[in-house]
C-alpha cells in the first residue's frame, strides 16, 4: 500500500484568487514543542491549507512558537532552519515541502491547468498522515521535481521521464497502463515490463497513470533535466466510497493500435462461463471480428482467416494446440493469466509468423511482497495458484496448476460406452522474476498442458504443450532499450491403440521449436519511438511415427523423415509523432524460411496434376542443405489522426507471411491435426490487410464506440484434394492444394463503462476461398469463389455486467451469428447395392442461425481486507432459453436409407456453480 | 481400430451435457441428372453385369436406367466383348465368350443413345485369396444414432495372403434364412416353410497396406440382431471377397467416411468423389461411378439356433398375425367382407371348421419369401 500518499487534490477551488498565502497568512495558533505532524493536523483543521511532504524530511522538526499570531512562512522558515528543507505555497493554499531543492518559482499557471479537471479517485486524506510513519520510497507527492532547476541541462527542451509502473500490492509491472500529460494531451503506454518513457518540456506538468482496474494516480511533476519515476497502482476495489471516478479515458481514440482488443482477465472472469470454467479463448468470441464454427469447437477464425493462422502467445512462446477437451476449454488457466492482447490488423512488426491474428497471453508475475494461495473449484477443474517473494522486492515466483476431474463426471454416466471412457486433462504455469537492479531484469516462464481421453476403451489419445522462455532486459540507458530472449516450444500427440493385441499401435507426432531474438527500443527523441530487432526460429517437425505394440502386433513400424526449417526476421519500427494530432507508424518485418535437409524430396512430372503416379524423381538432400528458400518483406503501417478531443480515424496496412500451416481437413481443429513447414510445394501462405477505423467516445467518455472496416486478400491458403490423406502420408504435397482467397467486414462496437458496464458488437464478414489449379482434381468447386466453412456473415453480440454493490453482480451475454455454411447431398446413385451419396458444390447450404444467452451471478466474500480468505461464488446459467442451437448437420446411410441429422450440444441451460477462494 | 474415436466422444460430451441428435429434414431443391456407371468384371463363371443409371433425387429411391446404350469391355489386347441389356439398364457379358481372369487389365466403352462416348481407365483384375475363417459371436451391439442396445450374432470376417500381394479388399455378404409362418394351410403344406434373403447394403472395406502381412484381423462383417426371425431356425451367410486395386479402395473409402459421418466437426468436409469413367469428347461432364476388375472368392457359413444362448427367444416376425377358427360361421361372407381372409376349411367331429386371419402372409410363406429350397441348404 501506498503510505506516503497525502493530499492529491482540493476539490474546492474557494481559494483561488488568494495568491502566495504561505506569505500572509496569519496562523491565530499556539504551539508548544509540536510535533510537526501534528502541527500539521492542527492547522489544516483551522486553515483551508494542504500541506504536502514526505514523512522522512520532517521527522524530528517541531514547532515551538508562543505568539499567538504569527505568520505561516516566520514559523516555516524557523522551523526548517538548519536543515536541507525548503517549501513553497501556492494560491490555492497548497504549502509544498521539498528535500534538498529549494524552489524558486514555479510557472504562474501551473494549478490553473489542473484545477479544470475533475476529481480523480485518490483517497482523499486530506489529512497529514501521521499515522503512516513507514515510507515505502515512493515518490507520491503531490508535486515532484525531478532534478531541480539550474541543473546541468539548462536550457533543454526534450527531457526524458521514465519509470516503471507497478501493482501496489504485488510489485508486478503493469503492461499497457497509460501515462498521459494532461497539459499536453500527449500519453504513452507502458511496454511488456512496465517500463514507459516520456518526452517532456522543461517545466511543470500533470501526468497521469492510469490502468484498467486500477485507481489513477496524478502526479504534478517539475522537470529540469532526464529522470526516473516510478509509480505504483492500487486496486480500484479498495476506493473509498463516494468518491466518483472519472477515469481519463483516451485509449479508444488517441491510441495508434487499431483492430486490437485488450482484455483484462477481470472483465473476463465477470462473464457467464461454459460450465463455470471461465476462459479466455471464449472471451475473446465476443470480441467483434472473432467467431468459430461451433460450440465448444477449438480455435478461432479472425477477420476470416483459418484457425490456423492465429499465433497463440504465452509469455512470448508460441502454443501450438490451444484446446483441452475436444476444444470445450482452452489450454490458458484463468488464475495465472494477467491479460491478453489480440491483434487483428495494424499487427506491429515485432509480431510474424501467422496471417490472420496475434493472441498474446501474459501471465502474472509472483508477488514480490507477500505469500498467497488461491484457486477455485468449478464442476469441471481444481485449481491453485501459489505465488510471493523468494527475495522480497527482488525476485518473485507464480506456480499455478489446473487440473480436471471429468473422468469422475464420466464414470457416473449410466451409458456403457461413457462409462469405459476416459477423458483428462491438466496444465501447470510458472514464472520467475528477478531484478538484479532497475536496469538489468530477468524473467523465467515455463507452461506445461496435457490432454488425454479415450473413448469407449478404444483408441486413446493424447497430446501436450510444453514450453518455455527466459528473457533479459537491460536498459542501456534512457534512450535504449533491449531485451534478449530464448523460447523453447514442444507440442506432441499420441494415439495408441491396445484393443485387439495383432493391430496394437502407437503413433506420434511431433513439433520441436526454438527461438533466439533480440528485441531493441529507441527512443531518440520527443517524437519518435523505434523499434527493432531480429529472431530466428529453428523447427524441427516430425509428422508421424507408427509404432507396432507387443509382441503380436502387425503393425508396419513406420518413421516419417522429419522436417526442417529456418525463419529468420528482422524488423525495424518507428512511431512517429508528426504533430498532436497526427500519429504515424511505418514498419517493416523482412522475414526469411528455410527449409532444410536432410530430407528425400519427389519431383513431379511437368504439365501433369501432383499425384503419386506422376512421380519423376527422388532426391535426397543432405543435412543442413537449403532444399528450398523463401523470403519477402512484411510491410506494418498505421496513422491515427486526432479530429478532436473525442474522436479520432485510423488507417492500417500490414502484410503477414506464414511458413508454418496447419493441417487440417476437418471444420474444426481435430486432436490429428498437424503443423507443416512450408516445402517446394506448398509455398507461404501471404496475407495483405487493409482496415478503417472511426473512434468516439460519447457522453463524458462514459460510452466508447468504434467502426473498423477491412478487406484482406489471401494468397497460398492451404486446402484439400477430396479424399485427401494427411495422417502419414509422406507425399502430402499430392493431397494439398494451394488456394486464395478475400475476406471483407466492418465490425462496429460501443463500450459502456461504470456500475452498468458492457458492450454491444456487431459483425459483418464475409470469407470466400479459390482453388483453381490446372488440373479438375486441383480445383474446388470449378475454381470459383466459395464460401469458407468459417463465412458466418452477421454476429451481435451483446454483453453487459452490472454491480448491485461491492459483493454482488450480475451478468448477462447474448450472442446470435448466422450458421455457417454446410454441403448437402443433391443426388443419389446405386453402386453395388449401395447407396451412395452426390454432395453438393461446396458450401452451398447454412446450418441453421445461432443464438444463446447466458447469465451469471457473483457473490464475493465481505470485504474486509484483513480476514484470512477470500472468497467467491459465482452462479452461472448457460444457454439460459435452452435454445436447441444446432451444431452440425449430417447424413447416415444405413441399409440404403439416407437420413439427416442435426446434432446440438447443449439443448437445456446447462447451471454451474464455482468456488473461488484467495488466502 | 475405431475409425472416428474422437467423433464418439464428441457426442459423448453432448450426452452428458444434456444434448442430442434428432432427425433433420433438409430443404434441397437442387437436383444433378447425370449418367451413373456401376460394373464390376470378376473372375467368377457367371456373367458380368454394367449397369447404366442416372442420378435420382435425395428425396427418392430409385434410379432411372439409361436404356439403349452400347457397351463394350476391352482386355488388354483391345479386344471387345460386347454387352447385351437384358432389362434395362443392366448390360451382360456372354459368360461364354468373356471371363475375367487374373493379370488381365480392362476397359469399359459405352456410346449413350444420344451418340455421347465415355470411357473408363484400365483396370487390372487381381486375384483374391481365400476367406480363411468366419467366427461368429454372440455379443451386445450399440446402434450409432441411438441410445439402443441389442443382442445378436455378430461375424468376424479373417483373411490372409501369403503373397503379402492384395492388401485392399472390399466385401459383400448374402444372408439366407429359413423361416415357418404360424399357420399352415390344410391344403397348401408348400406355403408353411421358406427361405428368404438379404444382400448387403454398406460398404466394407479393409486395407493391410500399414502391416507386417497381408492379414484381415476379426473385421465385423455382419451382425444379426437376435430380435428379428432371422435366426429362429437356421441361418446362412455367404461372404464374397474382392480383391481391389487401391484406386478403386480410395473411391470406395470416401463414400464410406462420408457414410460415417457422424456429426463433429472433425468429420472430413463432404466432397464429390470422381469415378473412373470420362467423357470422351467433354472432360468436363460429370459421370459418377466405378468401374472395376476384381478378384472374387466366396465362403458360406450356416448358424443354427443351437448358437444362442439357451435363455434367447428369437421372434418369428408374425406377431401382427390374428386367426379365427369358426364353427358352421354364420356370418362368414360379412367377415370376408370387413377384412379377414380365408385360409381353409374342413370337418372336424361333422362340423365345418373355417379358419380366417388378418393376413394371407400368415399362412402363406411365399408372400415374404421364396418356398424353393436353395439348392446349398442342407437336407433336413
Amino acid at each position: 500500500m501506498r503510505k506516503a500518499i497525502f493530499i492529491i487534490w482540493l476539490i474546492f477551488c474557494a481559494l483561488a484568487g488568494t495568491r502566495g498565502q504561505g506569505d500572509t497568512l496569519l496562523i491565530d495558533m499556539q504551539f508548544r514543542d509540536t510535533d510537526f505532524t501534528e502541527f500539521v493536523r492542527l492547522v489544516e483543521s483551522r486553515y483551508p491549507l494542504r500541506f504536502h511532504y514526505r514523512h522522512d524530511w520532517i521527522r524530528s522538526v517541531r514547532i515551538t512558537d508562543t505568539t499567538r499570531q504569527h505568520r505561516l512562512n516566520t514559523l516555516l522558515d524557523n522551523a526548517f532552519e538548519g536543515r536541507d528543507v525548503y517549501y513553497y505555497a501556492d494560491r490555492f493554499g497548497n504549502i509544498i515541502i521539498t528535500n534538498k531543492n529549494p524552489v524558486y518559482a514555479l510557472s504562474g499557471d501551473f494549478f490553473n491547468a489542473a484545477s479544470d479537471l475533475d476529481p480523480v479517485d485518490i483517497p482523499n486524506q486530506s489529512t497529514n498522515g501521521s499515522n503512516q510513519s513507514e515510507q515505502n520510497g515512493n515518490q507520491a507527492d503531490q508535486v515532484i521535481y525531478i532534478n531541480g532547476p539550474g541543473g546541468s541541462n539548462k536550457g533543454a527542451s526534450d527531457l526524458t521521464l521514465s519509470g516503471r509502473i507497478r501493482e501496489a500490492e504485488t510489485g508486478e509491472p503493469i503492461i499497457g497502463a497509460v501515462v498521459y500529460v494532461e497539459d499536453t494531451e500527449t500519453g504513452v503506454i507502458t511496454d511488456i515490463n512496465g517500463y514507459y518513457l516520456l518526452r517532456l518540456s522543461k517545466g511543470a506538468h500533470l501526468i497521469r497513470y492510469h490502468s484498467l482496474g486500477k485507481k489513477d494516480v496524478l502526479h504534478q511533476v517539475e522537470i529540469y533535466s532526464p529522470g526516473s519515476l516510478d509509480v505504483d497502482l492500487e486496486e480500484k476495489i479498495s476506493r473509498l466510497k463516494g468518491v466518483e471516478i472519472v477515469a481519463e479515458n483516451t485509449r479508444n481514440v488517441t491510441r495508434l493500435q487499431m483492430g486490437l482488443d485488450k482484455v483484462d482477465i477481470k472483465t473476463i472472469k465477470e462473464l457467464p462461463a461454459v460450465l463455470g470454467e471461465t476462459d479466455i479463448l471464449k472471451a475473446a468470441l465476443l470480441l467483434p471480428g472473432v467467431q468459430t464454427v461451433g460450440e465448444g469447437a477449438s480455435g478461432f477464425n479472425v477477420r476470416g482467416g483459418s484457425t490456423g493462422q492465429n499465433l497463440f502467445l504465452i509469455n512470448a512462446a508460441p502454443i501450438f494446440n490451444s484446446s483441452h477437451l475436444f476444444g470445450f476449454f482452452s489450454v490458458f488457466n484463468p488464475d495465472v493469466i494477467s491479460n491478453f492482447s489480440l491483434y487483428k490488423s495494424g499487427i506491429p512488426a515485432r509480431y510474424g509468423g501467422r496471417l490472420s491474428s496475434v493472441f498474446d497471453v501474459a501471465t502474472k508475475t509472483g508477488n514480490r511482497k507477500k505469500f498467497s494461495v488461491y484457486g477455485g473449484i468449478s464442476p469441471v477443474t481444481g485449481r491453485l495458484v501459489v505465488e510471493g517473494p523468494i527475495i522480497k522486492d527482488k525476485t518473485a515466483f507464480i506456480i499455478g496448476g489446473r487440473s480436471t476431474y471429468s473422468d469422475w463426471i464420466l464414470n457416473r454416466v449410466n451409458v456403457p460406452a461413457i462409462r469405459n471412457s476416459d477423458a483428462r486433462f491438466h496444465d501447470l504455469n510458472m514464472r520467475v522474476n528477478h531484478d538484479f537492479n532497475a536496469t538489468n531484469k530477468l524473467d523465467m516462464a515455463g507452461y506445461y498442458s496435457y490432454d488425454h481421453f479415450r473413448l469407449n476403451s478404444d483408441t486413446s489419445y493424447q497430446y501436450s504443450n510444453l514450453n518455455a522462455s527466459i528473457t533479459y532486459d537491460h536498459h542501456f540507458n534512457d534512450k535504449l532499450l533491449s531485451s534478449f530472449s530464448g523460447i523453447y516450444s514442444k507440442y506432441n500427440y499420441k494415439i495408441s491403440s491396445r484393443n485387439n493385441p495383432q493391430l496394437a499401435f502407437d503413433m506420434t507426432n511431433e513439433i520441436l521449436y526454438g527461438e533466439l531474438k533480440a528485441d531493441f527500443a529507441w527512443y531518440p527523441n520527443y517524437n519518435h519511438k523505434i523499434k527493432f530487432g531480429l529472431s530466428s526460429i529453428l523447427y524441427r517437425l516430425n509428422p508421424g511415427t507408427r509404432l507396432g505394440m507387443g509382441d503380436e502386433s502387425l503393425i508396419k513400424n513406420l518413421d516419417m523423415e522429419d522436417e526442417r526449417g529456418n525463419e529468420s526476421s528482422i524488423y525495424f519500427s518507428d512511431e512517429y509523432k508528426i504533430n498532436n494530432r497526427l500519429l504515424l507508424y511505418a514498419g517493416l518485418r523482412f522475414s526469411s524460411f528455410f527449409y532444410l535437409g536432410p530430407k528425400t524430396v519427389y519431383s513431379y512430372k511437368e504439365d501433369m496434376p501432383v499425384e503419386p503416379v506422376n512421380v519423376s524423381d527422388t532426391v535426397y538432400h543432405d543435412a543442413g542443405s537449403p532444399i528450398e528458400t523463401y523470403m519477402g518483406p512484411e510491410f506494418r503501417f498505421s496513422l491515427r489522426y486526432i479530429i478532436d478531443r473525442y474522436s479520432s480515424v485510423k488507417i492500417s496496412y500490414n502484410r503477414m507471411r506464414q511458413y508454418l500451416h496447419m493441417i487440417s481437413n476437418t471444420t474444426a481443429i481435430s486432436p490429428t491435426d498437424y503443423w507443416k513447414l512450408s516445402d517446394p510445394y506448398l509455398k507461404p501462405q501471404i496475407g495483405d490487410q487493409i482496415s478503417l477505423g472511426y473512434y468516439l467516445d460519447m457522453f463524458g467518455d462514459q460510452i466508447e464506440s468504434s467502426a473498423e472496416i477491412y478487406y484482406k486478400k489471401f494468397n497460398n491458403i492451404v486446402e484439400y484434394k477430396g479424399g485427401a490423406t494427411l495422417l502419414l502420408n509422406d507425399m502430402i504435397e499430392t493431397d494439398l492444394i494451394n488456394g486464395t482467397g478475400k475476406a471483407y467486414g466492418l465490425e462496429i462496437m460501443i463500450r459502456k463503462k461504470g456500475r452498468l458496464n458492457g458492450w454491444l458488437s456487431y459483425t459483418y464478414s464475409r470469407i470466400f476461398y479459390k482453388v483453381d489449379g490446372m488440373f479438375p482434381s486441383e480445383q474446388i468447386n470449378s475454381g470459383e469463389y466459395y464460401p469458407a466453412n468459417h463465412d458466418k456473415p452477421h454476429d451481435v453480440t451483446l454483453t453487459g455486467n452490472y454491480k448491485f454493490s461491492r459483493r454482488f453482480g450480475v451478468s448477462s451475454n447474448f450472442t446470435y451469428s448466422t450458421g455457417r455454411p454446410i454441403t448437402f447431398p443433391v443426388s443419389k446413385y446405386i453402386q453395388r447395392s449401395n447407396v451412395l451419396l452426390q454432395y453438393s458444390e461446396r458450401n452451398q447450404y447454412r446450418i441453421p442461425d445461432y443464438m444463446r444467452w447466458d447469465l451469471s451471478a457473483t457473490l464475493y466474500g465481505n470485504l474486509k481486507s484483513k480476514k484470512i480468505a477470500h472468497s467467491d461464488w459465482t452462479l452461472s446459467v448457460y444457454n439460459v432459453t435452452g435454445r436447441d442451437n444446432v451444431y452440425s448437420i449430417f447424413f447416415i446411410t444405413q441399409e440404403g436409407v439416407t437420413k439427416g441429422y442435426k446434432l446440438s450440444v447443449f439443448n437445456q441451460p446447462i447451471i454451474t456453480l464455482t468456488y473461488n477462494f484467495r488466502f | 481400430m475405431n475409425k472416428n474415436p474422437q467423433i464418439t466422444g464428441l457426442i459423448l460430451l453432448a450426452v452428458i451435457s444434456h444434448g442430442c441428435i434428432e432427425t433433420f429434414y433438409p430443404d434441397i431443391e437442387e437436383y444433378e441428372n447425370i449418367l451413373v456407371v456401376d460394373g464390376m468384371v470378376t473372375d467368377e463363371k457367371n456373367p458380368c453385369l454394367v449397369r447404366l443409371s442416372r442420378t435420382f433425387s435425395y428425396e427418392d429411391f430409385n434410379s432411372n436406367p439409361e436404356t439403349g446404350a452400347t457397351v463394350i469391355i476391352l482386355d488388354a489386347e483391345g479386344l471387345p466383348f460386347d454387352l447385351e441389356e437384358i432389362s434395362p439398364g443392366n448390360y451382360y457379358t456372354d459368360s461364354s465368350s468373356f471371363r475375367g481372369k487374373a493379370g488381365g487389365r480392362y476397359q469399359l466403352h459405352i456410346i449413350l443413345a444420344d451418340g455421347k462416348e465415355y470411357q473408363s481407365d484400365y483396370v487390372m483384375l487381381k486375384k483374391a485369396p481365400p476367406v480363411e475363417n468366419l467366427d461368429v459371436r454372440y455379443e451386445k451391439k450399440e446402434t450409432r444414432t441411438q441410445d439402443v442396445v441389442t443382442d445378436g450374432l455378430q461375424f468376424y470376417l479373417n483373411t490372409y495372403d501369403p503373397q503379402n500381394e492384395t492388401r485392399y479388399y472390399r466385401w459383400e455378404w448374402e444372408e439366407t434364412w429359413e423361416f415357418t409362418v404360424p399357420m399352415q394351410a390344410a391344403d397348401k403344406a408348400d406355403r408353411f416353410k421358406c427361405w428368404k434373403s438379404n444382400v448387403s447394403r454398406s460398404i466394407m472395406l479393409g486395407n493391410t497396406s500399414h502391416l507386417t502381412s497381408d492379414r484381415i484381423i476379426d473385421y465385423p462383417l455382419h451382425f444379426v440382431s437376435d430380435e428379428t426371425n432371422r435366426l429362429r431356425i437356421l441361418y446362412s451367410l455367404l461372404v464374397r471377397q474382392y480383391a481391389i486395386s487401391q484406386a478403386a479402395y480410395e473411391f470406395w473409402k470416401m463414400h464410406d467416411d462420408l457414410s460415417e459421418n457422424s456429426g463433429t466437426l472433425f468429420d472430413p468436409i463432404p466432397t464429390k468423389v470422381a469415378g473412373n469413367i470420362y467423357n470422351l469428347t467433354d472432360p468436363g461432364e460429370p459421370v459418377l461411378g466405378y468401374f472395376e476388375a476384381s478378384g472374387a472368392s466366396t465362403r458360406r457359413v450356416f448358424v443354427s439356433n443351437d448358437l444362442l444362448p439357451k435363455h434367447v427367444f428369437v421372434p418369428g416376425d408374425f406377431e401382427f398375425c390374428k386367426f379365427l377358427v369358426l364353427e358352421d360361421p354364420p356370418n362368414l361372407a360379412y367377415l370376408l367382407n370387413s377384412g379377414w381372409v380365408y385360409i381353409d376349411e374342413y370337418y372336424d367331429m361333422n362340423k365345418l371348421i373355417v379358419r380366417l386371419t388378418n393376413n394371407p402372409k400368415c399362412y402363406d410363406c411365399t408372400l415374404t419369401g421364396s418356398n424353393k429350397r436353395p439348392d446349398y441348404w442342407p437336407a433336413e
